[in-house]
């Protein structure tokens, strides 16, 4: 190991001055000695630590701050290791208990006895050991393992896709409460970072279940289907309607904004109505699903907890509150006031309507109505006020079907005793969806997937025209227009579409307009987002050093290539027509011999039937039978699926060296050109572009090419499967993948334009590509499954290992990748252009399967062979 | 022992898969399946059954053979004494050829005698031919099926240099599972165009709660938590399930109920373990189960 660059000790004696100084008392000593004892063995680390200290004490209480000062110190024979596990760990005291701290922490460190790396590794939770071992020990579920369960989970009970996300992810204009509430846009169900009140990881991840599985229920059971047409014919809402609202004024209202509008508090109607739909919700989950109502039961008791006393709030607020409690637990509220029990008994009433195996969204929001009009009545007075008797024996004489009297305007209480209506506190597990939102949401895209099919149809009303026309507020009219015309707007030709949205798009005020570009470009993005979140994905990378996996440590993104020219592949297609010929014969003459299975063999697996019993006829008949009658199974029909993965990497743009030298004044790229002096100059395409060459010298990612391009005419006439791939990146972060032609496509046109797209980018970071291509071969269910990468030097990224210039971390992981492939009985083969290759490539590839290619422009007619060898 | 008693014990030998039956098999229709095959059938086209696997295709042709033979019995047609196996059922396979289907000499005693295959003895007995799962078999085999599958309804036996009209009664009627078939093996056209086509798929919830009462006798509230799961686990077909679940392994999961199995068990072994590898996918598959069963 390099000696370490130690610093000034006066530094490190003021730095850790500094943090004792400023550490709590009572770890004032074991703060000090740590450092002392750090500092002693690598003072870089010392000051690290020092610097760090302040910050992570703070979020210790003193008894833990105590026992995580002891671990640090008995890891400080290791500076490296101590010091990461100073660094990072402190926060994980906030999730495990001290034991289960206590015992992965020595596992650690007995890793770290072996391979200090490894507990570097491990204490900086990159490691495979270290984050399957804090699994086990763990009562914090975070949601990141276990979104993809949840989404198959939510997607299962709601029928059809259902994305989920963390809160933290969701739009902003969703988050009306708090972040640690759960909503749904519709979509995607959106849940807290982690759940860490109960006492083991099952019944955290329970918790996940339940609240997942509350906003799955507002899909499943139709909360976003609130009909306002349905509601209006009601005799309960008729008392609204009457008052003269006008219902449909709004600009683009959903039909919960317009449900809403027809009352006059809002606040009170929403808290109503989310009592009781989410008491229905509850409800229909309970009925449906047995298994999942002890821990529904559970979540909603322990809920019930975090909730205001009836009892100390106002007159109506209490009154809402305990219909919350009741739609929680079921429970009837006894303690209210005498005189309050006749409203709540029928407020009850009104709401056991509501939990009825077939009750509706309509249903609760006819139960809000009547509820409403028993509440909006009454005063909002203080639970002790010695009026509140006389108001609520008012209210009660009052008939519910009359419109509601209000009683603050008769002058009996003095203004000063009523408090204005104060929203109640949301129901945590229940969430913070909002209808409204969810409604306008699916309405847009339903308006949207109309434009599409529009244009489908040839007519150009494009998305950009229609956003321009709104930004421009042409006359384009939207009010009035409910999702149900909207619905049938989409069904229609764009000209119907156009002359529905002239009628109907009018007055748009410029705030209403820009709320509807707002709106319409986010549900533009929520499509977005959605592709952008398919296709990414995450592999985790072999680390040589601490002799084990970086879970999820490289994020793959697949990248479609755009904007190539179908040109370049029917250049190669004249080019190499005769070897293209030749080839396809060759492929020709491998598949009928596939198909036939071998007969009138003297030795084989079993007797041919028909042939032996030509023989006993023969013998029979005196002739000297025939001893073949034997057959054998050969192989089944061709079932095949074979992958090229190709390396774009900058080093690509390289000439092919055996060409004829460029013209002079050109100087021959590097060996393997630093990745800097491209970025440098911009990037790898500027590169290209200065380093051009005579129409007949060709760089490697033009013979890779035509490599393709000879292969892919060749399978076709085969009728394997295969697929082509490129990868380049730069950073872990940041692999790209480009899917030229996938397993399930056609060799289209389109895909030989993607194959014309193909240029040198960036970084060769082998290991996650060949993982992805891996999944993607495992997933055609083939028999025989074979990889093929064809490249031109050594795996190499700029974050590929500790060490830049070291080759090895890499060669490790690519080896380490491919060994995963045989094991998963993927056949691979390297075929590589770089004359060096054979240093590495017998220590990756394993015995034979690779091949150096003398000379690069052979590649083309040695591919073929490759595969036949391979798969014949 | 009497022969209805041996039927029911199995193990009796009999030519190819004929099927006598000894009572009607149980089909509840769908849709109105039924109604279509009867006019094929009057009409003698030949029907393609297309549908999942173990959505009840071979139960409805069963049922279809029975109930139209039983049909012609009491018109007079058909005697009950003489009445011959209504159906012939052949189980594809890539190496089906085309012996195995019409016949072949085989040797006794001193001489060698001519053995009907089973579509030959279906086209002779007047019987429903059903080739199963139709895309297993290779393509040249499946050619064979095209004379008899067009107005000729003829039989041509290569071997004996004969070739046979067919019965009035046969029908022939082939069965295939869209769904699972790669790329390579898809049905020719040659041969689909020759069929009427019957789309099968699993039944809506109440329906199959009813078929997974009578098939597997659990009560009417667990067969209905059955189905249910049935119908969430099938939301994942297009998820990285490639088939949902089967209505025969709801049943099977009945059935293991029925003797004792909690419900939650029976669901992990019949349902969740057995539609797929993929560990998160079976653990999805299993937390919806306790989700729905209490124990």
């Amino acid at each position: 190991m390099k000696p370490k660059q130690q610093v000034n000790a006066d530094v490190v004696a003021r730095a850790i001055s500094k943090a004792v100084e400023n550490a709590p008392d009572a770890s004032r000593a074991a703060l000090g000695d740590l450092l002392e004892t750090l500092a002693r063995l690598d003072s870089k680390i010392a000051v690290r630590c020092s610097d760090a200290a302040a910050g992570i004490l703070l979020q210790l209480s003193p008894s833990q701050q105590a026992f995580f000062l002891a671990h640090a110190l008995a890891l400080a024979a290791q500076p490296r290791v101590a010091g990461e596990f100073f660094c990072r760990c402190a926060d994980l005291l906030q999730h495990l208990d001290e034991d289960a701290f206590r015992s992965w922490v020595e596992k650690g460190r007995a890793i770290g006895q072996e391979n200090e790396a490894a507990a570097v590794a491990f204490f900086r939770q990159e490691s495979h050991a270290s984050i399957s071992a804090l699994q086990e020990l763990r009562k914090t579920v975070h949601i990141a393992e276990v979104t993809r369960l949840l989404h198959l989970f939510c997607t299962a009970i709601a029928g059809r896709t259902v994305g989920v996300k963390s809160t933290a992810e969701a739009p902003e204009e969703l988050i009306r409460k708090g972040h640690h509430l759960p909503l749904t846009d519709g979509k995607s169900i959106y849940l807290p970072g982690l759940i860490s009140r109960s006492a083991s990881h099952r019944e955290n991840f329970e918790e996940y279940k339940v609240l997942a599985a509350h906003q799955a229920g507002y899909i499943e059971f139709g909360t976003f289907e609130l009909d306002i047409d349905a509601l209006l014919d009601h005799p309960a809402l008729a008392a609204f309607e009457r008052k003269g609202k006008v219902v449909d004024s709004s600009l683009l209202a959903s039909h919960y904004e317009l449900f809403f509008q027809m009352f006059d508090e809002p606040h009170l109607v929403r808290d109503i109505f989310f009592a009781l739909e989410d008491g229905r919700i509850d409800f229909r989950l309970r009925e449906k699903y047995r298994g999942l109502a002890p821990e529904l039961a559970k979540v909603a008791a322990s809920s019930l907890n975090e909730r205001p006393e009836p009892l100390s709030l106002p007159l109506q607020e209490a009154l809402v509150e305990s219909l919350i409690r009741l739609s929680i637990s079921g429970q009837i509220e006894e303690d209210l006031p005498h005189e309050a029990l006749p409203i709540y008994r029928r407020m009850c009433g009104f709401f056991s309507r509501v939990l009825r195996p077939h009750a509706t969204v309509t249903d609760s929001a006819v139960a809000t109505a009547s509820i409403y009009s028993a509440l909006h009545g009454l005063p909002n007075i203080s639970l002790r006020s010695p009026s509140c008797p006389d108001a609520l024996r008012e209210a009660h004489d009052t008939p519910l079907s009359a419109p509601p009297a209000d009683a603050r305007s008769d002058g009996k209480l003095s203004p000063t005793e009523v408090f204005p209506y104060q929203p109640v506190q949301p129901v945590a597990y229940r969430g913070q969806t909002a209808p409204e939102l969810v409604q306008l949401a699916q309405s847009l895209e339903i308006l949207r997937d109309g434009i599409t099919r529009a244009e489908e149809d040839g007519i150009p009303l494009t998305r950009e025209l229609l956003e321009e026309l709104l930004r421009r507020g042409a006359k384009i009219k939207i009010s009035q227009m409910t999702a149900k015309q909207l619905a049938e707007a989409s069904g229609l030709f764009i000209t119907d579409l156009k002359g529905v949205l002239q009628e109907k798009l009018k007055q748009l005020t410029p705030e209403e307009r820009r709320k509807f570009a707002k709106l319409l470009e986010q549900a533009l993005v929520l499509k977005r987002e959605d592709r952008v979140s398919e296709r990414v994905f995450y592999y985790d990378e072999w680390d040589y050093l601490i002799g084990d996996y970086r879970p999820r440590w490289c994020r793959v993104r697949e990248i479609p290539l755009e904007g190539g020219s179908g040109e370049i592949v029917a250049r190669i297609q004249k080019e190499y027509s005769a070897l293209i010929a030749t080839v396809r014969r060759h492929f020709q003459r491998i598949r009928p011999e596939m198909l036939k299975r071998v007969k009138r063999l003297k030795m084989g697996e079993e007797i041919e039937l028909n042939d032996a019993v030509d023989a006993v006829i023969e013998r029979r008949a005196g002739l000297t039978p025939s001893e073949r009658i034997y057959q054998k199974r050969d192989r089944r029909t061709r079932d095949v699926a074979t992958a090229f993965l190709l390396d774009l990497s900058a080093s690509t743009d390289e000439w092919v060296v055996e060409q004829p030298m460029p013209p002079q004044g050109h100087r021959l790229p590097p060996a393997r050109r630093s990745l800097f002096d491209i970025f440098a100059r911009g990037d790898a395409e500027a590169a290209t572009a200065d380093s051009r060459m005579p129409e007949t010298a060709k760089r490697v990612i033009d013979v890779e090419r035509e490599a393709l391009v000879i292969m892919a005419e060749a399978l076709e006439s085969l009728g394997d499967e295969y697929a082509i791939y490129g990868f380049s990146g730069y950073g872990r972060e940041d692999i790209e993948f480009f899917p030229i032609k996938d397993f399930s496509e056609r060799y289209s046109e389109q895909a030989r334009r993607r194959i014309g797209a193909l240029k040198p980018r960036k970084s060769t970071r082998m290991g996650p590509a060949i993982r992805h291509t891996l999944a993607k071969l495992a997933a055609t269910g083939c028999r025989l499954k074979v990889l093929i990468l064809l490249s031109d030097g050594y795996p190499q990224d700029f974050d590929y290992g500790p060490d830049r210039s070291s080759r090895d971390y890499g060669l490790h992981d690519t080896t380490v990748a491919l060994q995963e492939a045989r094991r998963n009985n993927i056949h691979t083969f390297c075929v590589t252009v770089d004359q060096a290759g054979n240093d590495y490539l017998r220590e990756m590839c394993r015995g034979e399967n690779y091949l150096v290619v003398k000379k690069p422009s052979a590649l083309p007619r040695i591919l073929p062979r490759v595969y036949r060898g391979l798969t014949v | 022992m009497s022969e209805r008693e041996m039927e029911r014990l199995g193990g009796v030998e009999r030519f190819f898969e004929e099927h006598y039956f000894t009572e009607q098999p149980y089909y509840l229709p769908i849709r109105d399946e039924v109604e279509v095959f009867r006019a094929a059938f009057s009409e003698r086209l030949p029907v393609l059954l297309k549908g999942p696997t173990g959505c009840g295709k071979t139960r409805f042709i069963e049922y279809m053979a029975y109930t139209l033979q039983q049909e012609r019995i009491k018109q007079g047609i058909e005697s009950p004494d003489t009445a011959t196996s209504p159906l012939i059922t052949v189980a594809c396979h890539e190496d089906l050829s085309a012996s195995d289907l019409v016949g072949r000499y085989l040797l006794k005693d001193e001489e060698t005698v001519w053995i009907d295959g089973p579509l030959t003895r279906a086209v002779k007995i007047g019987a429903i031919c059903y080739l199963d799962e139709i895309v297993e078999a290779r393509k040249d085999t499946t050619v064979l099926i095209h004379p008899l599958a067009d107005y000729r309804r003829i039989l041509p036996i290569e071997k004996k240099g004969q070739m046979i009209h067919a019965h009035e009664n046969f029908l022939l009627v082939i069965s295939y599972n869209p769904g699972y078939q790669s790329v390579l093996k898809n049905l020719k056209h040659s041969t689909r165009q020759r069929f009427v086509a019957i789309d099968f798929d699993y039944p809506p919830r109440e329906a199959e709660a009813r078929i997974i009462v009578h098939e597997s006798g659990i009560d009417m509230r667990a067969a209905d938590q059955l189905a249910l799961l049935g119908e969430k686990v099938r939301h994942l077909r297009e998820h990285g399930l490639e088939e949902g679940v089967s209505t025969r392994l709801l049943i099977y999961a009945g059935k293991l109920m029925v003797s004792g199995i909690t419900p939650r068990r029976a669901c992990e072994l019949a349902v969740a373990k057995s539609i797929t590898d993929d560990r998160e996918l079976e653990q999805v598959v299993t937390e919806i189960t306790r989700s729905i069963f209490e124990s």
